[in-house]
């Protein structure tokens, strides 16, 4: 588990770097990766073939930041459950027929279900991006530009910083409990709720010695803080690229009028 | 100066943790606070800060009362390092933990990037600056928890066990560190070499009363005085 920990926080890690994403405004980087994800959203279910061109943002922005791939992608492969479970029923409600390939007939719920996990993808790589291009804190001084309540960003910035030493109180915990187990494998159900409730009491202890800490430096004042850089020309052209590029595959379908025009003049 | 008379401090299920506690520290002298465990140390500090209220009796931190009227006045002359650096350090860089205080006091950014990378090079983390908690030291954290409260400039600094789980090279550290502060100092801790190489005053704590208060040379040599509190006398002088 302490490697799982390790690996949360590695991709943080690369937003050390000096690259020309990394040196972009954190804010426009905020703003270019939600526009995107909410481009990204509002394609229909069944949009997988138009959706395709959009791959090219993150593909670009890691290939230019230097941001390994299979580190992003086992990330990602993490939020691909719960894409699952989310699309699953697309499979078993949907079946009308979207196309035949030879014998086999695709339904559209098996289309609307790539489409899905697609736009999963998109929208998790993006916000991986944005961690290992962006320092924690530089994200958290964009929401504060964007007017963002500070409660949010406290809790966002503490909940980031936390996941870690919960994970370890976890894993010190499971270490404990299987030293003093040997014949089980993991943990067995009988003991998993005084173990979860464990945690839950060292946790709400900690959450109490914690806003103790922060009271006594002044908590709750308004954290003005954050360096006010001020947005350069090349990062309001790359919004303008990106955003602008998003939206032309997003109204346009790329792909079908390449097909349409192969079609008519290819014979 | 901080003055206590007669504190009595109970939990809200009624426990009293300390009953009839009394000392006097002048301003830039250092306190010890020894005993055993559940002796009712890290009580008294948190009475000291105002996160737990006397039931009876007063303290007083410059002659201001600690009360729940009094609070940000109390907050903003003592400054307290907690025993467990991950409790103290919330931020996700070191950077922001050292300027979350100077900025809660309303601080310029200017102002408070000065105070942050004076304490970061005061003491000597000046590298730390951009790592998270997550990814430092024991000795590492330690010395960032003290510089959050370093930045605020307080005149009372109170430490809960500070060289808990520190490797003997980091706790010699925090010996030298701790000699350098300049502010009148309330240390609770086990650790009585500690105690008399940073300390003028030590206050002996057992069963939440007072058991013996004078100069740590008087104290912390005293086998039958320290057996009795449940602590092991320094052996030599």
């Amino acid at each position: 588990m302490k490697s799982k920990i390790r690996e949360i926080y590695s991709l943080e890690q690369l937003s050390g770097r000096d690259t020309s994403i990394h040196q972009l405004h954190p804010l426009i980087k905020l703003i270019t990766s939600l526009g995107f994800i909410i481009i990204v959203v509002s394609f229909g279910r069944y949009s997988l073939i138009p959706m395709i061109p959009m791959v090219f943002y993150p593909t670009i922005v890691m290939a230019l930041s230097e941001t390994p791939y299979g580190l992003l992608l086992k990330r990602c492969a993490l939020a691909l459950p719960f894409c699952l479970l989310a699309g699953i029923s697309n499979l078993i409600l949907d079946t009308g027929a979207a196309f035949t390939l030879g014998s086999l007939s695709i339904s559209l719920g098996f289309f609307s279900f790539l489409t899905l996990l697609f736009k999963a993808y998109l929208s998790v790589i993006t916000v991986l991006l944005l961690v290992a291009t962006t320092p924690i804190s530089d994200i958290a001084g964009a929401m504060k530009r964007l007017k963002i309540p500070d409660l949010f960003i406290t809790l966002f910035e503490m909940t980031y910083r936390y996941i870690g030493i919960l994970m370890e109180e976890a894993s010190s915990m499971a270490l404990a409990y299987r030293l003093r187990s040997h014949e089980q494998k993991g943990i067995v159900l009988n003991h998993m709720g005084s173990f979860v409730g464990q945690l839950l009491i060292r946790s709400f202890d900690r959450a109490e010695r914690i806003y103790q800490a922060m009271k006594l430096r002044g908590y709750p004042a308004s954290q003005k803080g954050f360096a006010e850089k001020k947005a350069s020309a090349r990062d309001i052209l790359y919004l303008i690229i990106v955003l602008g590029s998003s939206l032309i595959f997003r109204f346009l379908n790329i792909p079908g009028t390449m097909n349409n025009f192969i079609e008519r003049f290819i014979p | 100066m901080i003055k206590a008379e007669n504190i009595t401090v109970s939990y809200p299920d009624k426990t009293v943790a300390l009953s009839q506690v009394s000392f006097t520290v002048k301003e830039g002298q250092s306190l010890a606070i020894v005993g055993p465990n559940g002796a009712g140390k890290s009580t008294l500090l948190l009475a000291l800060v105002g996160v737990l209220l006397p039931r009876q009796g007063n303290i007083f931190i410059d002659d201001i009362q600690v009360s729940k009227e009094n609070l940000q006045q109390i907050r903003s002359k003592v400054g307290m390092v907690f025993q467990n650096p991950d409790d103290q350090l919330f931020m996700p860089m070191i950077y922001d933990d050292l300027a979350f205080g100077p900025r809660n006091m309303g601080l310029s950014e200017d102002k408070v990037r000065e105070l942050v990378e004076d304490t970061l090079e005061r003491l000597h983390i000046s590298h730390l600056r951009n790592r998270s908690a997550l990814r430092l030291s024991g000795g590492e954290k330690r010395i960032a928890a003290i510089g959050t409260v370093l930045t605020m400039n307080p005149k009372v600094m109170v430490f809960d066990e500070p060289s808990s789980f520190l490797d003997p090279k980091s706790r010699r550290n925090l010996i030298g560190l701790l000699g350098n502060i300049k502010q009148t100092k309330i240390i609770a801790t086990h650790d009585l070499e500690l105690a008399l190489e940073t300390c003028q005053q030590v206050l002996i704590l057992n069963h939440g009363t007072v058991a013996a208060s004078g100069s740590p040379h008087e104290l912390l040599f005293d086998e039958g005085l320290m057996e009795e509190c449940q602590l092991e006398a320094i052996k030599s002088r």
